[in-house]
């Protein structure tokens, strides 16, 4: 395995300028490095900055200062298609409202960011059919979102995340929008996949459990990043 | 590839049936429409091409360069040329001076001929014209000349059998010009009667017909000289022409509002779409899609949606229209020529035009979606301005517009009247609906609807332009169709004039009036007609006065001359005033069109040479003169007196309750006295007005129908936020009963606001339309104050429940899945 931290921080600054025109700190010189197959659990007080730093990391924004390394490429002086090309078939996500297409079969969903990225749809096909029966839901392939539970559309969004076979994958609240039971199983199911595929993970959450069961625990407060160690 | 599959997979998820359905209907409206005013508007022309006898009209003193006919056969265009000159035709020792005509094979090229076999039978129509050695004499100069069929008479050095009597020629023409006794003869006849000799008041008529019209017209108008005129049917015969144009002008109004109507709908849903695409957008930037490629992605879904769903409109546009003209078969009485593909791709433009200018500003928004928003969904999407969005969607309607209807004036007037009725639903409407806040005391039901106005003025405001819009709409094309056709009706009322006197002499003039009015008939008033040319304007001769430009045609050549005391009742004063009693001689009335082509003053002095002698007369007064009413009219009316000591006949128009039995008894009475039947002429306008008629009231349905599902469309387009609503207030305990009356309530107010400003729109566009289109007398009409905002209240409160019952007739459970989708 490479040495090469999949994620590198360096000196990162970011705020916001409210409606008064006063500045808002919510990053503050945050440094840190993420290694190829971590799972790191991001947690803090609402509003403490941690979407803001999760979409930092993922290149979906570009701090005020410092730098943010991906696989060695630097996010923060390319442009926002630039970083989208960086992110192509390498990263992926899992969001709180599972964001499926309405439209589209569970299949199908997982399916897209393959045809995005130009892979056949044959090959797409069976690859997101794959990763369906791996997320349980084989039986379920040619449901629309609005017929499926919530824990089930949250197992298409991870499938879909998947699916790319992605290096590093952002998790948003993963479990915020399901009940203690789904929940706990969607985050087994997002564990073990993290350990079967080798992909790194992080994840911002409130969910406590759901944290202690990652390799690192970072806590967001007033703009620092604090490592909790056991 | 890519944007296929999605457009595919979300078209059978069912996620663009609403864009696709308002992007259907607004092509298949406009197709239709555009389809059936293609296909009246050939008929129309088609039917009044036959009172010109061609689709146009070449005349001159001269024949006409064969260059000229090169040319014409060169487009495919047919023509006949007829050679029409006074001369004297006799029979033993009774001569009458008469209208010659003479005609070659071909004559007419559109309509037909009416001949008799005697004086006493009545006429049937025919295609063949005079033979060779033979002659066709209308009644007035079989009259004249008291001759019969078979009878020889002599015109110039040659002899020619009558063998027919001329019943009906359809390119006559209803004016009194055209009244002197008639002899249609064979052109091959011509040389041998010697009668062109030079200095012959000769006119040379070509017809011309073919498809190619307008183009050979726009070839031959720069090389005619003074002395030639090239007619339509428009100014050939204005007794039908002013009705053509004004119909032709009210189709494309009802076009271009359909355009409007199916802007607006394409507006709401695309937006809609667009705002649902927000998140779709974010996502695919976070699987590494670049702005360009998502905004690449979109504008391929949109784009293909738009070409199917405009194919789609086109056939269902041509579907439509062929069933609304088999459904209205038996009312048509015109036979509709096949339908062109000009329509269809009319259509495929009016979806692209429409999808870009209402939806082009919805793509740019999805193209500027950051991708952060996939984690901040209150993160600022910024899209196009207003000001911009706006004024993207005013040029797509006034290029769709004009594309439509070819009228640049018209489609100003129609972007003027609706950037007045945006500036009155943003700055009044929303006004009006704060206001009707207080309704809210009025119940539960009557609270939650008014709130669901005043909470999303987004919302309410667009559904208020789009009722609005569409009120503006019917109401416009269901009062300029009122209108025309009672002013068509006006025209030729039942008991129009359906006789012309001529040859009255002073001594008969009282006798002659008594007779009419005895046998219960009505007559104009005697005109007395003295011919005169128009010499001077105050002293200085009328090219001089005209600086060089050429002088109009009626004052080339002599003119019919009259006094009278009272105004016609076809004509009124614009300018100046009529005569007062006791009028001094010396003044003179001039039509309108004429005192301006002129360059007139009033105040001017004009002098005529009548014969050998010189009148003068002041400019009192100007007349707008209803051409078309088939009463005797004049482009000069003096004071009495000032013609009097010129000898002269007089001509009246009257109506008689018999016409052929009391003509015939009259004309035994005076028997110097010529009476001319124009029932033919008569029902000849009728028929086409008619026609006209039925027209523009099969658009005006269309058109309604057309406002009635793009209200029901936009409507379509709040659904997802009614469910929403109506699943929680369910879920509260709201009651079916509740819920219903809410949207009641809110629907009847939206629609009797929307009512209200239409009707503030209708008095601006109606008085703009017009006045400044139709050339008609726009009068504020009370029952648009009451009948708008009832009409659309009821309406839109119906079709707004009928579309948002599904959002109450759930269970609370599903709705909240449907609404959280």
């Amino acid at each position: 395995m490479s040495s090469q931290p999949v994620l590198h921080v360096r000196q990162v600054t970011h705020g916001f300028t409210d409606q008064s025109g006063q500045r808002l700190s919510v990053l503050e010189s945050i440094e840190l490095q993420i290694n190829p197959g971590d799972s790191v659990a991001i947690v803090g007080p609402s509003g403490a900055g941690k979407s803001t730093l999760l979409s930092l990391l993922a290149g979906l924004d570009v701090p005020e200062t410092g730098d943010i390394l991906f696989q060695g490429e630097s996010f923060s002086a390319e442009s926002e298609d630039a970083r989208a090309l960086i992110r192509r078939g390498r990263i992926g996500f899992v969001f709180q409202s599972f964001q499926l297409l309405q439209g589209l079969t569970a299949l199908e969903n997982v399916m897209l960011p393959l045809e995005l990225t130009g892979i056949s749809v044959g090959e797409a096909k069976q690859r997101a059919a794959k990763w369906l029966g791996r997320v349980g839901l084989g039986e379920r392939m040619t449901h629309r979102p609005r017929m499926l539970s919530g824990g089930e559309q949250q197992r298409t969004a991870v499938a879909r995340a998947f699916v790319s076979e992605p290096a590093l994958l952002f998790a948003d609240e993963p479990t915020g929008n399901l009940d203690r039971r789904t929940g706990e199983a969607i985050t087994d199911l997002l564990f073990n996949l993290n350990r079967e595929t080798g992909t790194t993970l992080v994840l911002v959450t409130h969910d406590e459990r759901l944290a202690e069961r990652c390799d690192r625990i970072l806590h967001l407060e007033n703009g620092q990043l604090l490592e909790v160690v056991e | 590839m890519t944007a296929l599959r999605l457009l595919w997979r979300e078209f059978i998820g069912g996620h663009l049936t609403l864009l696709a359905l308002a992007l259907t209907v607004a092509v298949g409206a406009m197709t239709t429409t555009a389809v059936l005013t293609d296909r009246i508007d050939g008929a129309m022309r088609a039917d009044a091409a036959l009172l010109l006898g061609g689709d146009l009209r070449l005349t001159g003193p001269r024949p006409v360069s064969p260059e000229w006919l090169n040319e014409a056969t060169r487009l495919d265009m047919d023509y006949t040329q007829t050679i029409e000159f006074p001369s004297v035709v006799g029979l033993e020792t009774r001569f009458e001076l008469t209208g010659l005509k003479i005609v070659q094979a071909g004559y007419p090229l559109r309509g037909q001929l009416e001949i008799a076999d005697s004086r006493a039978s009545s006429g049937y129509p025919t295609n063949q014209i005079p033979e060779p050695g033979t002659a066709w004499a209308d009644p007035q100069l079989a009259s004249k000349l008291d001759l019969a069929v078979g009878d020889k008479i002599s015109v110039g050095e040659t002899e020619l059998v009558v063998d027919q009597i001329l019943v009906f020629e359809p390119d006559r023409g209803g004016s009194f010009v055209s009244l002197s006794p008639r002899l249609l003869m064979n052109q091959a006849d011509l040389a041998g009667s010697e009668l062109i000799q030079p200095g012959s008041r000769v006119r040379y008529i070509t017809l011309f017909a073919g498809d190619n019209a307008d183009a050979f017209r726009s070839w031959l108008e720069p090389q005619l000289d003074i002395s030639q005129d090239l007619d339509g049917v428009v100014e050939g015969r204005p007794e039908v022409g002013n009705a053509l144009t004004r119909a032709t002008t009210y189709l494309s109004l009802a076009g271009l509002l359909t355009v409007l109507l199916s802007g607006a709908a394409i507006a709401m849903t695309a937006t809609r779409w667009a705002n649902d695409h927000i998140a779709d957008s974010a996502l695919f930037r976070t699987f590494g899609l670049t702005a360009r490629e998502t905004t690449g992605l979109f504008a391929t879904e949109l784009g293909v949606l738009g070409l199917l769903a405009s194919c789609v409109g086109v056939g269902v546009g041509y579907l439509v229209q062929f069933a609304l003209v088999d459904t209205i078969a038996g009312m048509l009485t015109i036979s509709l020529p096949e339908p062109s593909m000009t329509p269809a791709w009319l259509g495929l433009l009016t979806g692209f035009v429409t999808l870009f200018g209402f939806a082009a500003p919805a793509l740019f928004m999805l193209s500027q979606v950051p991708p952060i928003r996939v984690l901040k969904r209150d993160y600022a999407v910024s899209g196009l301005g207003r000001g911009v969005r706006y004024l993207i969607a005013l040029i797509s309607i006034a290029v769709l517009g004009f594309l439509y209807s070819g009228d640049a004036l018209l489609t100003a007037w129609v972007v003027l009247a609706v950037v007045v009725l945006f500036s009155l639903v943003v700055f009044l409407g929303r006004i009006v609906i704060r206001l009707l806040g207080p309704l809210e005391k009025l119940g539960p039901a009557w609270r939650f609807g008014m709130q669901q106005l005043i909470r999303d003025p987004q919302q309410s405001g667009g559904q208020l332009m789009a009722f609005a819009l569409t009120a503006l709409a019917i109401a416009m094309v269901s009062l300029v169709r009122f209108d025309l056709i009672t002013t068509w009706e006006a025209q030729v009322p039942t008991d129009a004039p359906n006789t012309f006197a001529l040859n009255i002499t002073d001594r008969d003039a009282p006798g002659f009036r008594q007779a009419v009015l005895d046998r219960g008939g009505d007559l104009a008033p005697l005109y007395p007609i003295v011919r005169g040319r128009l010499e001077t304007v105050n002293g200085i001769p009328l090219v001089d006065h005209l600086e060089g430009v050429e002088p109009p045609g009626a004052v080339r050549r002599e003119l019919s001359l009259t006094e009278a005391s009272e105004i016609g009742r076809d004509n009124m004063i614009d300018r100046g005033r009529w005569f007062v009693a006791d009028e001094p001689p010396g003044v003179v009335t001039v039509e309108s069109e004429l005192f301006d082509e002129l360059n007139l003053r009033l105040g001017d002095v004009l002098t005529y040479q009548v014969g050998p002698d010189v009148i003068e007369a002041e400019v009192i007064g100007t007349r707008v003169v209803q051409w078309e009413s088939m009463l005797p009219n004049f482009f000069m009316i003096f004071s009495e007196g000032t013609l009097s000591s010129f000898e002269s006949t007089r001509l009246t128009s009257l109506s008689l309750p018999d016409p052929d039995k009391d003509t015939a008894a009259i004309a035994g009475e005076f028997r110097q006295v010529t009476l001319l039947s124009v029932d033919a002429i008569l029902d000849q306008v009728r028929g086409i007005l008619g026609r006209v008629s039925q027209a523009v009231s099969v658009v005006l349905y269309f058109v309604l129908v057309g406002g009635v599902l793009v209200l029901a469309a936009s409507i379509q387009t709040s659904l997802p936020e009614r469910r929403r609503e109506s699943a929680i207030l369910r879920s509260l305990g709201g009651s079916d009963a509740l819920l219903s009356q809410s949207q009641w309530a809110e629907f009847l107010t939206l629609g009797v606001v929307a009512g209200v400003l239409a009707a503030v729109g209708t008095e601006i566009l109606g008085w703009l339309v017009y006045t400044q289109i139709f050339n008609l007398q726009w009068q504020s009409f009370w029952a648009v104050w009451i009948g708008l905002p009832v009409g659309s209240g009821v309406l839109v409160g119906l079709i707004g429940r009928w579309s948002a019952r599904q959002a109450r007739q759930l269970p609370p459970a599903q709705l909240l899945k449907i609404a959280d989708g």
